[in-house]
């Protein structure tokens, strides 16, 4: 096999079918994260359901024995015993029947107390092996017990209404369900590990993934059963490619590489390594499109997952909610959305959200999407009887699933590597020697290569996604926004404020550099202990910024502070330094100056020694003195020093955030709040995420600027005429 | 920006080197000798006045808490206090603080050396189609403030649930491209015959990078060595963002944090201050000629 056939194989075979299998668990891994979410909804909403239903009979079961007769039928009511007070049965339903069925015996005197306390009681018991509601219902002066039929009708109803099949077990009675392929018996393993719970959970019974949710007895004690929820069509499918489009890629994927194992083969005789290039990279645009297919697919049916599921909340709701039983906040637990009710477009109720005049405006129609403050909702309507609206809303899910988009992203900018390496090896083909060292240089720049692609220029991307993004760490909802950062950072006083004094606080680089020259030329010269002097203006800029801001907060104290003392003395002062809002940037700045002398001397040092002393000596000659050798000499020669000083001191003036962080925490009254510490406050403690990156998108942009405009200067300064 | 600037910004930069490393500075004359004593008395008089700090972080290290309200103050501690040592040490974990530094220190030093010394080499040295693209784009990273990197990295970190943990300080951290362009400048500034001798006698490329080139650019990595550990150490606001229990604070976040627990209480405060400023003075005193060379090729940086 050819070194280069090798490296192909290495390099872009292993990599596609890694990437491939990873777009596909990426995929996959959405769905299956999807899956639980949508199970444990349509759990709880099984629950309130039959809840519901519950409440729905008990109500009637308060009328007079002849009216439950009527309606017993509709309601599903098997069998009515009504008892007075004193345990006198006093009627039956239906009275045809005689009386085989002994409530007495499923009623323990518990549940008969709880009824007679005016309690509405109802709970699972087993007869005749099936599993069935009994509820006991207090009336006026009597009780009335009732055998309720779990309808097969009942539970097709949920499976219409929800798009889920529900299976209903006692703990020991066989399972009511709609369906096929449930256990035939409650599992146990999954009633120990329900009973200590109250919340549904997901399990994985029989190869299927499905939901489980306790029902407790009527004082929410013991566990007498569960529900258990799994989706009509089970297994998770992933997103189907249209075959015309599959065919078309696999005959693309397939003769692409058959092309370049050709071409691998050995050298070829007329080969053009550029001409490859440009083949790979043409090469690479079918799994390129296909990847972002295939995220952006996912991300799509999640966002069909959310609809269905609001949607599945609505029908559900549309069954249950009368205008006579409604609740906002029992409609929110049922659906686990967000409810409003409007009625002639002004808002009723609403649970769970705030609603201002621009986003009712915006809920119009049956479904679709809508702004409320920052987030972004998907909603559903139910037009209930009398034209009043009902609107469920949620966050849809799609936004949380973009990650996947991120994860494809990355791992085919790995790729790209992958392509890039290879292709500068396929042009180094011909010759062993370069080909060799071809490899060599790729291993020892690659590891850093990928560092930096990962860490650094993946993140300024998203950096640049997330300011058009709504980004909170907390909410699940991240709404696109647009440029409405933008236009807010425009109009926003704090943020203009925070540039003012950061432009302000940069002001200590031209002083800084007055005083750092004058160091430099003064011990530019070779005695005894210069080099200790050095390091001792050098000091600061070594050691802990956190440990120097302490010391200087101590020393500006304007009580007690050791500034205010030695100024006193040549009667000046007190100053109230970091504690007023017009002095506590000079505070800093005069700081800064001190921290940075050190530094900025090294590199006039620098500057100076590479002066060529002929220079001097023929001013000397001349008869020039130490004023005009300075003026005339020392500075024209130092102008690259000293602008590169400039420049790259101002961009690090920018960059200021620790004494801020340390002394100042940006007062008082935003005095000091300078540009990071500004960003670093909304990113992570006012927790908005985008606006912090669209404002350090802007910081990038001026400083991308500046040191665009150094190079241009230093181009034409770079040698000293 | 292109590659002949930096090219010529790079030569620039090793003839400073190279100079300063000649101890034998070209100004020194006789006919200077005159102003040697003005000199000395100005520099001494400058240079005290820019340790004052630290002379009085000592001072009010050792004063107890009467004693430091004392107005006029006392430069002197008149009963040095050396409790407050152990106290302020002992009120937060500062001994953990200085093991979380360490940890980072040695995986960042370690990964900068290893990053600076290959891709340096390679940029410098080794040929291969994309070389000076590729090298230019590794370059304008320097020109991305770190502030816009900070809230994806802490978004990819706290998605991968690194927040908190030695990983998250550490990972983000390991390539430094200052380091691979001063290697890069100093692989070029050193001759290669040996090198290709090497290559002639049969050496391969590992060979000629670990057993010629490498010993030959000791300074730089002794010097990209120093400035990594140093800004490491210094680092303040990834691990603000990325540790949330004092436990994973490193030194620098720590007394931050000491600070605001303590605000009152200057003599501890100092105290901590003291013992954060020690290791890398330390560190200093021993190496300063490599800081000075050092941060003429670093300048760059800042």
């Amino acid at each position: 096999m050819s070194r280069l056939r090798r490296a192909f194989l290495l390099l872009i075979v292993l990599p596609a079918l890694v990437f491939s299998a990873g777009g596909l668990y990426v995929a996959r891994w959405s769905r299956a994260t999807l899956e639980p979410e949508l199970g444990r909804h349509a759990a709880a909403r099984a629950v309130e359901y039959l809840r519901l239903r519950r409440e729905q009979i008990a109500a009637q079961l308060r009328l007079t024995p002849e009216r439950i007769a009527r309606r017993a039928t509709a309601l599903g009511i098997e069998r009515v015993a009504i008892y007075s007070a004193s345990d006198r049965l006093i009627a039956t339903f239906p009275d045809t029947t005689p009386l085989p069925l002994s409530f007495a015996g499923k009623l323990t005197d518990a549940m008969l107390a709880a009824a007679r306390r005016g309690q509405t009681v109802a709970d699972l018991v087993r007869l005749d092996d099936q599993p069935l509601w009994l509820a006991y219902v207090p009336g006026e002066g009597r009780v009335a017990v009732a055998l309720l039929r779990t309808q097969p009708e009942l539970l097709e109803r949920f499976t219409g209404a929800t798009g889920y099949e529900l299976a209903l077990y006692h703990r020991d009675a066989l399972a009511l369900a709609s369906g096929d392929g449930w256990p035939q018996r409650f599992p146990p393993a999954l009633s120990d590990s329900l009973a200590s719970l109250d919340r549904a959970l997901s399990t994985r019974l029989d190869g299927t993934q499905m939901t489980a949710a306790p029902v407790k007895d009527f004082d929410d004690w013991e566990l007498t059963g569960a529900l258990l929820v799994r989706p009509i069509d089970a297994a998770p499918s992933l997103p189907s490619l249209p075959p015309g489009p599959l065919a078309g890629l696999v005959f693309g994927a397939v003769l692409s590489v058959i092309v370049l194992w050709r071409i691998t083969a050995g050298p070829i005789q007329g080969f053009d390594p550029r001409r490859l290039r440009r083949g790979i990279a043409l090469a690479l645009v079918p799994p390129a499109l296909a990847a972002a297919w295939l995220a952006s697919s996912d991300a799509r049916s999640s966002a069909r997952a959310s609809d269905a599921a609001l949607e599945l909340g609505a029908r559900v709701t549309r069954t249950i909610a009368t205008p006579e039983t409604l609740s906002v906040e029992r409609l929110a637990r049922l659906t686990g959305t967000a409810v409003a009710l409007i009625a002639d477009d002004s808002l009723v109720a609403a649970h769970g959200i705030e609603l201002g005049a621009p986003s009712l405006a915006e809920l119009r129609g049956p479904a679709g999407r809508v702004h409320a403050g920052e987030r972004r909702l998907a909603y559903h309507t139910v037009i209930l009887p009398g034209g009043t609206r009902l609107v469920l809303l949620s966050p849809p899910l799609e936004d949380s699933r973009k990650a996947a988009l991120f994860w494809l992203a990355g791992l085919y900018s790995l790729f790209a590597v992958a392509v890039l390496i290879f292709a500068s090896l396929a042009e180094t083909a011909g010759s062993a020697m370069a080909y060799r060292e071809t490899i060599t240089a790729w291993a020892f720049v690659s590891p850093s290569l990928i560092l930096l692609l990962i860490f650094s220029a993946a993140p300024l991307l998203f950096a640049f996604y997330l300011s058009f993004h709504g980004w909170n760490l907390l909410e699940p909802a991240k709404p696109f926004v647009g440029l409405r950062h933008y236009v807010e950072l425009a109009g926003d006083g704090l943020f203009w404020n925070a540039a003012k004094n950061t432009a302000v606080y940069s002001l200590y680089v031209p002083a800084t550099m007055v005083c750092a020259l004058a160091v430099a030329i003064l011990l530019n010269r070779s005695i005894k202990g210069v080099a200790l002097l050095r390091a001792v203006f050098f000091l600061p800029y070594i050691t802990s910024f956190v440990a120097i801001s302490i010391v200087w907060q101590w020393m500006y104290d304007p009580d007690f502070g050791v500034f205010n003392w030695a100024l006193g003395l040549v009667g000046l002062g007190p100053f109230p330094w970091l504690n007023s809002p017009s002095t506590a940037l000079l505070a800093l700045i005069i700081m800064a100056v001190w921290i940075h002398i050190g530094f900025q001397m090294v590199i006039f040092l620098a500057g100076l020694q590479a002066i060529p002393n002929e220079f001097y000596e023929a001013a000397m000659i001349d008869g020039a003195g130490p004023w005009r050798r300075f003026w005339n000499i020392t500075l024209p020669m130092l102008r690259p020093t000293t602008f590169f000083v400039l420049v790259t001191s101002i961009i690090g003036s920018f960059q200021v955030f620790t004494f801020v962080y340390v002394m100042t925490e940006g007062g008082p009254l935003h005095a000091t709040d300078v540009i990071v510490y500004h960003i670093y406050q909304n990113a992570w403690q006012f927790l908005r995420m985008g606006y912090a990156s669209a404002m350090s998108w802007i910081l990038f942009a001026v400083i991308l600027a500046i040191t665009l405009l150094q190079f241009r200067l230093l181009g034409r300064r770079m040698t000293p005429s | 920006m292109n590659l002949r600037e930096t090219n010529r910004w790079g030569r620039r930069l090793a003839e400073a080197y190279r100079a300063l490393g000649r101890q034998s500075l070209a100004t020194a004359s006789g006919r200077r000798r005159a102003g040697n004593t003005l000199t000395y008395v100005l520099a001494i008089a400058l240079g005290f006045s820019m340790l004052v700090p630290f002379l009085w972080m000592i001072s009010t290290s050792l004063m107890d808490e009467f004693e430091v309200f004392r107005f006029p103050p006392r430069l002197v501690p008149s009963d040095p206090v050396w409790s407050n040592y152990p106290n302020a040490l002992t009120a937060v974990p500062f001994g953990r603080f200085f093991l979380n530094s360490a940890v980072m220190s040695l995986f960042i030093v370690s990964g900068h050396l290893i990053t600076a010394s290959t891709a340096g080499y390679a940029f410098a040295r080794l040929r291969f189609p994309g070389r000076d693209k590729l090298f230019i784009l590794f370059l304008a990273n320097l020109m991305v403030p770190i502030i816009v990197l900070l809230i994806p990295r802490f978004l990819l970190v706290n998605a991968l649930g690194w927040v908190d943990t030695y990983v998250g300080l550490i990972v983000t951290e390991l390539v430094g491209v200052w380091g691979i362009f001063l290697m890069r400048q100093y692989f070029l500034s050193i001759p290669r015959e040996l090198e290709d001798a090497a290559r002639i006698d049969g050496a391969n490329e590992w060979h000629v990078f670990w057993r010629v080139a490498l010993p030959l650019a000791k300074p730089a990595i002794a010097t990209v060595a120093l400035f990594s550990f140093v800004e490491t150490w210094k680092s303040f606001l990834w691990p603000l963002i990325v540790t949330r229990s004092l436990a994973m604070r490193p030194v620098e976040v720590g007394i931050a944090a000491f600070h605001s627990l303590y605000f009152s209480n200057w003599p501890y405060q100092m105290a901590a201050a003291v013992t954060a400023v020690i290791p890398i003075l330390i560190l200093f005193l021993f190496t300063q000629r490599y800081f000075v060379r050092g941060i003429q090729l670093a300048g760059l940086k800042y």
